[in-house]
């Protein structure tokens, strides 16, 4: 299966390579949100720092969005999901492969607009390995609970605009952990024991499972 | 009880959104047979094809596909069936050589095997590095061709085969099926043209979801037998 898993992923990341969609569109989306938020805020330094962690998740979720979108577009055209269903492997490897693509992908989106949030509203990070580690956390929620949405929104039928509608109130929660998160970070004498870091690991977690669990009848549906 | 390598329909009913696509369809089809499927624009032609590769589910009645029973065991069934239906299933955005790497990786099998298959459909020329967005529609056929080749089914469910192909791929393709059953393979074809079974195989004429017994082609190697 993981070989399988890693067939998907490659392909969904040899398609990035070639369309430069998450370059090229999403992250300078991403980018022109923040700078949006810069200019209209721009005389009010402290509101933009206290802003930035909640600012920066809203950001990697809509952005994340686009992504999902595309990765389940790009599966709908010459019907590519059947194809792949055809070859008879499992879905488990499927959503692995699909997640492990998404994943580093928005990581990657994430470094560029935490680096944006960094430069634009400069608020204090007193602990990384905080950020880090929740980021990762959130980001195999995000995904695993977006793999599913997606599949289930991805049919001809519903269309891609009822994914925010489904995604958005689920994921919330890991939303709001993950920015509570990084105000955590922002003080120097935060780290990986950090309540909300639990609250975001066990979202991660959780999702992941749920994600595992359903995106094979999703997938079918 | 059938053998491991026939199909077996046993009055299947297939609803789509409410709608019965297929209607109590009953059919016993033996290892090595070609079935060419005839009818009118939803005929459920392309439904049979789709239920006996595992991709629709028969909501009434049962079926015994190559072993596997449905339904159930439309996963399993998937790996043993290959299908060409009106679409490619490629990837526009990867390239020729990408698309079949992909197949080789997810089929296990090795790189030669796709190389063969690329260069039976002259794909393996110019065309290996070019995104797939770029290919007309026939080229894209001869790639899916060369993946479905590479993946050497036991059952062949082809959806109007011949379209998008020049002369020589319809000739390849027929030859690559007839070869397919002599070795023991079922291909089922879902065809409008009027000529297909006339050099062998069985022609099964669908109307309404079921198929209705019919004349068998003018080089048939077995009648309407098993129909109801």
């Amino acid at each position: 299966m993981i070989r399988r898993a890693w067939a998907v992923a490659r392909k969904d990341m040899l398609i990035e390579y070639h369309s430069r969609v998450a370059l090229n569109q999403v992250i300078p989306f991403a980018l022109a949100v923040l700078l949006t938020f810069g200019f209209a805020l721009d005389t009010r330094d402290q509101l933009l720092a206290e802003i930035a962690p909640g600012l920066f998740w809203v950001v990697v979720l809509f952005s994340s969005l686009y992504l999902i979108a595309r990765s389940f577009r790009v599966e709908r055209e010459n019907a590519a999901m059947e194809g792949l269903v055809l070859y008879g492997i499992d879905p488990m490897a499927i959503f692995l492969g699909k997640l492990a693509a998404l994943a580093v992908q928005m990581l990657v989106l994430e470094a560029v607009a935490a680096a944006g949030i960094v430069i634009l509203f400069n608020p204090p990070v007193g602990s990384l390995g905080l950020l880090a580690i929740s980021a990762l956390a959130a980001t195999l929620a995000i995904g695993s609970i977006g793999l599913v949405y997606g599949a289930l929104s991805s049919s001809e039928h519903s269309g891609e605009s009822l994914l925010p509608l489904l995604v958005i109130p689920v994921l919330a929660p890991i939303v709001i952990s993950a920015a509570k998160c990084w105000s955590d970070a922002e003080s120097a004498g935060a780290g990986i024991y950090d309540p909300w870091l639990k609250i975001v690991s066990i979202f991660g977690a959780v999702f992941l499972a749920v994600g595992a669990a359903g995106f094979g009848p999703a997938m079918e549906d | 009880m059938p053998a491991d390598d026939s199909v077996s329909f046993s009055s299947v009913t297939v609803t789509l959104a409410g709608f019965p696509a297929l209607l109590n369809l009953s059919l016993e089809v033996a290892a090595g047979e070609t079935v060419y499927l005839r009818g009118p624009n939803g005929a459920g032609k392309t439904t049979l094809l789709r239920t006996l590769a595992g991709l629709e589910k028969a909501t009434r009645g049962s079926a015994r596909v190559l072993g596997v029973g449905l339904p159930g065991g439309e996963r399993s069934l998937r790996a043993l069936a290959g299908m060409m239906g009106t679409r490619s299933h490629l990837y526009e955005d990867l390239t020729v050589a990408e698309n079949l790497d992909l197949a080789r990786r997810l089929l296990a099998v090795s790189s030669s095997r796709i190389d063969d298959a690329a260069e039976l459909f002259g794909v393996r020329g110019r065309l290996w590095r070019q995104k797939v967005a770029s290919l007309s529609a026939g080229q894209k056929r001869r790639v899916a061709l060369a993946g479905l080749v590479a993946k050497n089914p036991r059952l062949w469910l082809l959806d109007e085969p011949h379209s998008s192909l020049d002369a020589a791929g319809r000739d390849l393709l027929d030859k690559l099926i007839a070869e397919a059953t002599k070795r023991g393979a079922i291909a089922f074809v879902a065809t409008h043209e009027a000529e297909a079974g006339r050099a062998g195989g069985r022609v099964v004429e669908m109307v309404g979801g079921t198929v209705r017994p019919a004349a068998s082609g003018g080089g048939g190697d077995s009648g309407p037998e098993g129909l109801e």
